[in-house]
């Protein structure tokens, strides 16, 4: 043996030095740039959702500007990342939540209705796979608009030569590009908007009037109606943007930036306006000759704005001529899509909604054309059905409502009851619904009910109708008073439907309406009806996805998850799920939700026996080839449901619910471990309650607890799992005197060791365990200091246990671990010499009782230090020979501190040792830490100033090393 | 070779003026080097040029006398004696009176037509030495009568309530019975109308048989050369645009509004040598391109009102 050591207990008062502290309110590593950033995140994603706003800058600015104004309050709502992304993921969720936003914003956005947002959609909703032509004389590759304008002195002449030119419009050049598909046909749209900009930057203004006529006389093209609104929207932005660029140039020629076209100066004497009047009214004369009615419609409209050079006051009335005149068109769509446009120009340029309302009452004259015996011919031939073509209605007749009846609520009242009087309504009530607002709509909700029950329109179901009402009142329902008469009303009908296609879409949108607004009765009543029908005419799998929303809409707005779970029809309805993977979806909105919502202690059996019933079949689902991210959250779901179940005052139940659910969810790990740690948490409970006195019940029910986890820990993959899992067990039956199971614990743990993989991977990244290893094992021997020795074991039989083990864990050679904990091992058994230990856990006798600090356990103690100091002794050498001379000399150093605390350096090969590894220290002095030496020195004589007075042998042999270290 | 660069310019930027007016305007000169020249010209030009049409020619051979153009203006003022232009800009300036000072002693309104053409124009000529070509160039403007101030009683009694009907045409009982049963119904609200005013009206399909195709409105003008001995008269068209595209919904008024064409349309002009008339024609082209037509008689003059900025 290389060493003696004698443990002898310090005799100095120990006393901590805590440190200063003060109370913040921020976190020191919240950084302000940052918090700027997030919440510019927030707010684009959010802008994502919302249709398009144009104000980005300015309010991006504003919100950096009130960040720094109050940080403490928006960094605490911005930064957090995780309820950041938990936001985020709520709103991506539902679509509804989505929708209704947009709504709000829209009503935010008051003195906006943009088209540019229908636009989009319009584009999107109505497309064609039809062959579409066009007849333009631009896009061939010999352009014949070549010629250019002379410079003629007389406007007469001028103007001549541009008629003549307007006349060849049918010339030869003109080609008929047909059987294009929908794409190539929106390509030539833009080329021909391309060649309308560049030849107005050529000055070939003729060539340009003739595109956007050509253009203009494509919206009388109804050969393929299912493509018109989009049609409409592709040619009106080049209609807008021609009456742009005429619009301003007048401006610049008004204002006279540039020369005029004549390329002559105006002359001085003329006030510049008159020059700008006079181009202008040269273009409505132009315009006011083109031959076909339509052209010459759009056209005016196009450049509507620019009577402003004639007669600025005169808007509404020509706006009044132009409503009239449209009632020439004799085609009803593309009657209706001019008179679109028409209050598309007219929001521009007056705020007087007469106009608006003339077009809307002369669509209501030729309402009932739309269901006439020519139109119905011509979906004959294109075979369209009545519903595809009054669909086409939709856009044109919801943008000219919303026109009239934004910020002018008067109107309302008058168009529903023109509504009423008109035939065939169907389609106006469906565009009142989506546009009016939803106030309005829920204050006449009775009536509405009424009159949509008797609306009776080929073409639009009552389902379509019914559902327009559903997503109306889901925004603003009507008042409390009337809604039960409202829903009955309005399900006598919904109940008529016999195309489970129909009905189910209408629930659909009904859905959101009856969760939020009445008694679980009625949803119970509902779930019912939807599943009978659905049953009824077996025709689940089609309706998965409906059904689904169904079931999100109630649980996301019915606040009462776990009323709804013990519903009779609520399982039944689950049960019309019969596809695994809809089914799974399914269960995991329902845990989700509940998750959010329901109170965080459950004890109703029937809602835990039918969120059971949920997690099994999810806890199922769950494969060996299920993705990693799909089984954390399937666990973390069932987890969460696990620690809200408590039976207050019924520690059995508790844990049979516990054993019921170890059963079921199986091969969740996260699961397991919730378990463990929540029987763990019972057996603490039961310790407070009993407060320390087990009778024989509660001891036993104890050991079964402990036994439970016990168990279970096998089972969990992770062996840092389990390791953990055995301690905190350990310790709790240590805490609950079970003295022989907390052994048990500890020895199952320890023996872990071995197998402990030297790394794990946690998403791609390797992380090493040595770190994880040397903390559990502190951890460990912290505990093992108040484990009393089995009477069948040896002295300090789980701390040699640990000794041993440790030395099968693939330590790196460089590493310090291995020495750590060794010195936090000499630290315990220092403590284990003492007389009486720090801290004891009440009703366990520790060591120090047991052996009553004999003097033969004494022995045993010193001798394993002295196996301990040889170890370290031996992996310092190790060490060394790996140049590693930092570590070591740091480890050395810490050593030396523990000598010089721990023993006895009377004893002159302990003196020696200490000797000597201050000098090892001290040669490496260059590798380590400047101030290192001098510190411990600095301790060394704290030491030996506590101590001096004592005048023991211990302290002359201190003096005489610190004098030796010091000479040094 | 030294270049001159020269336009007429015109003291009002729309060239268009009153009878009696003066013509006010200046010739710019700009020469990059001092030119000769033999004299500067300025000749005032007012022409009515009349043309008998291809198919009466034969005919009226032995009237050519009276197709003679008749000249309204023609002087001439001496701008510059022979000289010398000076390097860089030099401008005459000129001013005269716009009158007619022999038969027919009045100034008809600019007017572009098929057979009768009047025109109006200034043009300098400048007379260069014998090697060097001359230099003219021309500055067309417009004479129009002053607008007269009616008040607007004269102007709605004018109004014609029409109504259209297989009965109204002009056919036998036996065609007749061929035809569509159709019954459109309308008003022109005037038929004196202004110049400068659009023609408005209405018209109202009542019912009828076959679908329309299209209603359109013709613009004609009926030009009359000749004296009482012979004379050549033809309608031409000056515009047509639709009122109605494809089968209207019956029962619904259907405006009728024309604006006319500024430099093809003048006041209705009647005098000793030659007319000019304005007709409208409403034609409805049902389905199966059968066309009916109805034709008005309209008498176009240049009015002016109170709200009206035109003059």
């Amino acid at each position: 043996m290389a060493t003696d050591w004698e443990c002898i207990p310090r005799f100095y008062e120990v006393h901590k030095n805590p440190l200063q502290s003060h109370i913040t309110y921020e976190h020191p590593l919240k950084i302000h740039g940052v918090t700027v950033i997030e919440s510019k995140g927030t707010k684009r994603c959010l802008k994502d959702i919302r249709s398009s706003f144009s104000s980005d800058n300015s309010s991006r600015a504003s919100s950096s500007i009130s960040l720094s104004a109050e940080p403490l309050t928006l960094s605490f709502d911005g930064t957090d990342p995780l309820s950041l992304f938990a936001r985020q993921e709520q709103e991506n969720m539902d679509p509804l939540t989505q929708q209704m936003e947009k709504i709000n914003r829209k009503s935010l956005d008051e003195n906006n209705i943009s088209w540019s947002a229908k636009r989009l959609g319009i584009l999107n909703r109505y497309t064609t796979s039809e062959k579409l032509s066009i007849s333009t004389s631009f896009l061939s590759a010999a352009s014949s608009g070549g010629e250019g304008i002379k410079s003629q002195t007389v406007v007469a002449d001028k103007v001549k030569f541009r008629l003549e030119q307007l006349d060849d419009f049918d010339d030869a050049s003109m080609s008929h590009m047909i059987d294009l598909t929908q794409q190539e046909y929106i390509q030539r749209i833009e080329q021909l908007n391309q060649e309308l900009i560049t030849s107005w930057n050529d000055d070939q203004r003729v060539k340009s009037l003739k595109i956007v006529i050509q253009c203009s006389k494509m919206l009388a093209d109804t050969s393929v109606l299912s493509f018109y609104p989009s049609q409409f929207v592709l040619i009106t932005d080049i209609l807008d943007m021609f009456g742009k660029l005429v619009y301003e140039r007048l401006n610049i020629k008004a204002s006279n930036i540039i020369s005029d076209g004549d390329n002559r100066k105006s002359s001085k004497a003329e006030p510049l306006y008159e020059n700008a009047r006079e181009t202008c009214q040269n273009w409505f004369f132009k315009i006011s000759s083109i031959r076909e009615l339509l052209p010459r419609l759009y056209l005016e409209m196009a450049i509507l704005k620019c009577y402003e050079f004639i007669s600025p006051k005169e808007f509404d009335k020509n706006l009044l001529r132009i409503t009239k005149m449209i009632r020439g068109i004799g085609d009803p769509l593309v009657q209706t899509y001019a008179r679109c446009y028409l209050v598309r120009i007219s929001l521009n340029v007056t705020p007087n909604k007469e106009s608006i309302k003339e077009n809307f009452k002369d669509f209501l004259k030729i309402y009932n054309t739309i269901f006439s015996g020519a139109v119905r011919s011509e979906l004959n031939r294109q075979r369209v059905n009545i519903e595809t073509y009054l669909s086409l209605y939709s856009p044109a007749l919801d943008f000219m409502l919303l026109g009239l009846v934004h910020k002018n609520s008067i109107c309302t009242e008058e168009i529903m009851n023109e509504c009423k009087g008109t035939k065939n309504n169907g389609l106006l009530f469906i565009s009142m619904l989506n546009v009016f607002q939803p106030k309005f709509i829920a204050a006449n909700a009775l009536e509405f009910v009424k009159l949509l029950a008797s609306s009776n329109t080929e073409g639009i179901s009552k389902g379509h109708l019914f559902r327009a009402l559903g997503i109306s009142v889901s925004d603003y329902p009507p008042l409390p008073e009337q809604r039960l008469q409202f829903l009955n009303g309005s399900f006598n009908t919904i109940d008529t439907f016999t195309d489970p296609i129909e009905y189910i879409n209408c629930i659909e949108t009904w859905t959101q309406f009856i969760a939020k607004n009445f008694s679980i009765t009625v949803i119970n009543d509902l779930l019912g009806t939807i599943t009978l029908r659905v049953n009824a005419s077996r025709t689940y799998e089609r309706f998965y996805t409906q059904l689904q929303n169904i079931l999100d809409q109630i649980l996301q707005h019915f606040e009462n998850t776990e009323l709804l779970l013990i519903q009779e029809n609520f399982l039944p309805y689950l049960d019309l799920f019969k596809k695994d993977s809809n089914r799974i979806v399914v269960c995991k909105n329902i845990l989700i939700r509940f998750h959010q919502k329901s109170e965080d202690n459950i004890s109703d059996e029937i809602v835990i026996n039918a969120i059971m019933f949920i997690g099994k079949i999810l806890s199922n689902s769950v494969t060996a080839q299920s993705v990693e991210d799909e089984r954390r959250q399937i666990s973390h779901l069932i987890s969460s449901f696990i620690r809200k179940v408590t039976y207050p005052k019924d520690f059995e139940r508790q844990l049979s619910f516990y054993v019921d659910a170890r059963e079921a969810f199986t091969d969740l790990d996260a699961v397991y471990i919730t378990l463990v740690n929540s029987v763990n948490k019972l057996a603490v409970g039961i310790r407070h309650v009993v407060k320390g006195n087990y009778t024989q019940k509660t001891g036993a029910f104890v050991k079964a607890c402990i036994a439970f986890c016990f168990i279970s820990i096998p089972s969990i993959t992770a062996i840092q799992n389990q390791m953990d899992l055995y301690l905190l067990t350990g310790q709790v039956a240590l805490l609950n005197q079970c003295l022989g199971q907390a052994d048990a614990c500890f020895e199952a743990a320890l023996q872990l060791v071995s197998n402990l993989p030297r790394s794990v991977e946690t998403e791609g990244i390797s992380r090493n365990l040595e770190t994880y290893l040397v903390s559990y094992l502190c951890n460990m021997l912290a505990t093992l200091v108040v484990v009393p020795d089995s009477p069948d074991q040896g002295v300090l039989y789980l701390l040699r246990l640990l000794l041993s083990v440790v030395t099968k864990f693939p330590f790196d050679a460089q590493s310090s671990g291995l020495v750590i904990v060794y010195l936090q091992a000499l630290d315990m058994l220092y403590i284990q010499s003492l007389e009486e230990f720090p801290y004891h856990i009440p009703g366990v006798v520790s060591n120090d009782e047991l052996y009553g600090h004999d003097q033969k356990y004494l022995t045993e103690v010193n001798n394993i230090c002295v196996q301990v100091i040889d170890d370290i002794l031996v992996q310092l050498k190790i060490l060394g020979s790996n140049r590693q001379l930092r570590t070591q000399a740091t480890l050395a150093l810490d050593l030396f501190l523990r000598i010089i605390r721990y023993a006895n350096l009377s004893r002159e090969k302990t003196f020696q040792l200490a000797v000597n590894l201050w000098l090892l220290a001290v040669k490496a002095e260059s590798h380590i830490d400047v101030k290192l030496i001098s510190h411990t020195l600095q301790n060394v004589e704290y030491i030996y100033e506590q101590m001096k007075n004592t005048n023991t042998q211990n302290a002359r042999s201190l003096a005489r090393l610190l004098h030796r270290i010091q000479t040094k | 070779m030294s270049a001159i660069n020269f336009e007429i310019r015109l003291n009002k930027e729309n060239k268009i003026y009153y009878e009696g007016e003066l013509l006010k305007g200046c010739v710019h000169f700009n020469c990059n080097t001092e030119a000769k020249h033999e004299g500067i010209q300025l000749t005032l030009e007012g022409i009515v040029n009349l043309q008998l049409s291809t198919k009466n020619v034969g005919v009226f051979e032995a009237f050519y006398n009276s197709v003679k153009p008749i000249t309204l203006f023609n002087t001439t003022l001496e701008l510059a004696a022979p000289g010398k232009l000076s390097a860089g800009n030099s401008e005459f300036h000129f001013e005269i009176p716009l009158v007619c000072n022999k038969e027919p002693r009045v100034l008809y309104e600019t007017y572009h037509g098929v057979f009768i053409n009047i025109n109006y124009l200034l043009r300098c000529d400048v007379k260069r030495s014998f090697l060097a070509k001359s230099l003219q160039k021309i500055q067309q403007f417009c004479i129009q009568n002053k607008p007269i101030v009616l008040d607007t009683k004269t102007l709605t009694s004018s109004e014609v309530n029409f109504s259209i009907s297989p009965e109204t045409l002009q056919k036998s009982a036996k065609e007749r019975i061929n035809l569509p049963r159709f019954l459109i119904t309308g008003k022109l609200d005037q038929t004196e109308c202004c110049v400068t005013r659009p023609v408005t009206g209405q018209l109202t399909v009542q019912h009828t048989e076959v679908a329309i195709k299209s209603i359109e409105l013709q613009l004609l003008r009926v030009e009359t050369c000749g004296c009482t001995e012979g004379y050549s008269k033809d309608a031409t068209e000056i515009q047509t645009i639709q009122i109605a595209d494809g089968n209207i919904c019956p029962k619904l008024e259907i405006p009728i509004y024309m604006i006319l064409p500024r430099l093809f349309t003048c006041p209705t002009l009647i005098t000793k040598n030659f007319k000019i008339e304005f007709e409208l024609n409403l034609l409805v082209i049902f389905k199966d391109d059968y066309v009916v037509t109805e034709n008005f008689q309209i008498v176009l003059k240049r009015t002016a009102q109170q709200c009206d900025k035109l003059s």
